[in-house]
C-alpha cells in the first residue's frame, strides 16, 4: 500500500459517519489533489518516495481534516441502520421504563407533589401535565441525537404506536390483559398524542442538531444520558411490577448496550458517547443504589415521600453524574492528544 | 512577504468565489492559482480547502461534477452557482468597505 493510499484509509476511518458514497467521492477528490502534489514535485526532481511523503505531510493531519470534512458535508451525515435500531430501542425502553417508574413510591405523585406543585405553584392538572411531557426531554433529545440528521424523527416514535395501540384497543374492544399498559396510558386521550408527538419530534430534531456542536453536544449528551439511565434504573428498583414488565424492560436495556457497542465499531460519534454513556451510566447506578439503601433503611422515610426529595436526588445525581462523565473524557481526551 | 493567517482564514471564501467567477477549476488549481497570483501570499493549507468548498457547496454558492480528460487524471471541477453570484456580490461590497474604512483611519493616522 502507498503512503497515499494508507493516508487515505486513515482519513476515511473518520469518515464512517457520512453516507459511503459520498465519503467515496470525497477519497477520490483528495487522491487525485494528493496524486496532482505528487506528480509535480516529481516533476521539480523530488525522488518518488519523498515526493509522496511531502504530498501527504502537506495535506494537514487525517484526523483533523476528517473532523473539518464533517463538518462541512452536514447535510450526507448517514447514520448507520444499527442507530436507527439503537435510537428506537432507548425510545421504546424509556416508555417501558416510565410506565414503571411512574408508578413507583417515588415516581409521578411525588414528583408533582414534591417537586413541581411547591417549586412552580400549579394546581395539580397543570403540575401533572408539566411531569408527563418533562419527562420526555432527555431522552427525546438523546434519541435525536444517536439517530443523527437521518433519524432524528425516531423521538416521536413511541407517540406514534401508544396511539395506534391505544385505538386498536378501543375499536377492536381487546380485553385488558391483551392492552399493552404502556401505549394505552401514555396516549390515554388522543387529544395529548399530537402535542407530545410534536415536542418530542422537536427535541429529536434539536439532538440530532446538538450532535455537530462539540463543545456543548457533549455535557447535553452526558447528562440526557444519565438522566435516562438513573430514571431506568429507579424503574427496575422500583418493585410491585409484573415480571413482564421487568423482563421488557431489562430486555430493551440489554439491547441498548448490545447495539451502541455493534454500532460505535464502526461510528466514531457512538463509540465517543457510548463511554461517556458508560461512565455516566455507571456512576448513576452506583450513587443510586447508595440512595436506595439509606432510603430503604431509614428509620423515618415520610419525610422523603412527602418532599419529593428522592426524585430532587434523581436529577441532582443525573446532572452531577453528566458533567463528571463529560470531564473524565474530556480530561481523557486532553490526555490522548498530549500523548 | 509575511501572510496572516487570521486575514488570509477571513478572506478565503471571498477569493475562491472570485476565482470561480471566471472559470471552474478544481481544489489543487486553486490553491496554484492563488498562490500563484498573489506571488506566494495565499499559500492555502491544502487540507483545510475541500472542507471550505463542500461546505460552500451545501449552502448552494457553489456546484461540482467530475470530468474525465484524455491522459489526465479524473477531476472534481467546482463552478460558481447564481446563489454564489449574489455571495459574492456581498462579500466584494463589504470587503469594499471594509478596505475604505482602515485606508481612512491609517490614512489619517499618518497626517
Amino acid at each position: 500500500m502507498s503512503e497515499i493510499d494508507d493516508y487515505l484509509a486513515r482519513l476515511r476511518s473518520h469518515l464512517s459517519d457520512l453516507d459511503p458514497r459520498r465519503a467515496e467521492e470525497i477519497v477520490a477528490e483528495l487522491r487525485s489533489h494528493l496524486e496532482a502534489r505528487a506528480a509535480e514535485l516529481r516533476a521539480g526532481g523530488t525522488e518518488d518516495d519523498e515526493a509522496t511523503a511531502r504530498a501527504v505531510g502537506s495535506f494537514g493531519d487525517p484526523e483533523q481534516v476528517g473532523r473539518d470534512l464533517l463538518q462541512g458535508n452536514a447535510r450526507h451525515r448517514h447514520p448507520s441502520t444499527l442507530r436507527a435500531v439503537a435510537a428506537l430501542a432507548v425510545a421504546l425502553g424509556h416508555v417501558v421504563a416510565l410506565d414503571k417508574f411512574m408508578n413507583s413510591p417515588i415516581g409521578r405523585d411525588h414528583l408533582i407533589a414534591g417537586v413541581i406543585m411547591p417549586l412552580t405553584g400549579l394546581d395539580w392538572g397543570p403540575a401533572a401535565a408539566l411531569v408527563e411531557y418533562g419527562i420526555f426531554i432527555p431522552v427525546s433529545i438523546l434519541v435525536g441525537m444517536i439517530g443523527g440528521r437521518r433519524f432524528w424523527w425516531l423521538s416521536a416514535a413511541p407517540v406514534v404506536i401508544g396511539t395506534i395501540w391505544f385505538w386498536a384497543t378501543v375499536l377492536f374492544r381487546l380485553p385488558p390483559h391483551v392492552e399493552i399498559h404502556w401505549g394505552a396510558r401514555l396516549i390515554r386521550f388522543a387529544v395529548h398524542a399530537v402535542p407530545l408527538g410534536a415536542l418530542l419530534a422537536g427535541l429529536g430534531w434539536l439532538g440530532s442538531r446538538l450532535l455537530t456542536r462539540r463543545s456543548f453536544g457533549l455535557p447535553i449528551a452526558a447528562i440526557c444520558t444519565s438522566t435516562v439511565a438513573a430514571l431506568w434504573l429507579a424503574a427496575l428498583t422500583a418493585g410491585g411490577g409484573r415480571p413482564w414488565d421487568y423482563g421488557m424492560l431489562t430486555l430493551f436495556v440489554l439491547a441498548v448496550i448490545v447495539l451502541l457497542l455493534v454500532a460505535g465499531r464502526r461510528d466514531r460519534w457512538l463509540s465517543r458517547h457510548a463511554f461517556v454513556a458508560s461512565v455516566s451510566a455507571l456512576c448513576a447506578m452506583g450513587l443510586l443504589l447508595v440512595i436506595a439503601l439509606v432510603f430503604v433503611f431509614s428509620r423515618d422515610n415520610r419525610w422523603a415521600l412527602r418532599e419529593g426529595q428522592p426524585m430532587l436526588t434523581v436529577v441532582a445525581v443525573a446532572c452531577i453524574v453528566g458533567a463528571l462523565g463529560t470531564l473524565i473524557y474530556w480530561v481523557r481526551g486532553r490526555a490522548a492528544d498530549v500523548g | 512577504m509575511r501572510s496572516d493567517p487570521q486575514l488570509v482564514k477571513g478572506t478565503v471564501r471571498l477569493l475562491v468565489l472570485r476565482l470561480l467567477e471566471r472559470e471552474p477549476m478544481y481544489g489543487y488549481q486553486m490553491i496554484q492559482h492563488l498562490k500563484d497570483r498573489s506571488e506566494g501570499y495565499f499559500r492555502l493549507g491544502e487540507g483545510a480547502l475541500y472542507p471550505l468548498l463542500h461546505e460552500m457547496e451545501e449552502q448552494g454558492f457553489l456546484r461540482a461534477e467530475w470530468r474525465e480528460q484524455e491522459g489526465r487524471l479524473k477531476r472534481r471541477y467546482y463552478h460558481l452557482a447564481a446563489k454564489g453570484r449574489k455571495e459574492l456580490a456581498r462579500r466584494l461590497e463589504t470587503w469594499q468597505d471594509f478596505t475604505r474604512a482602515v485606508d481612512s483611519v491609517l490614512e489619517a493616522s499618518h497626517v
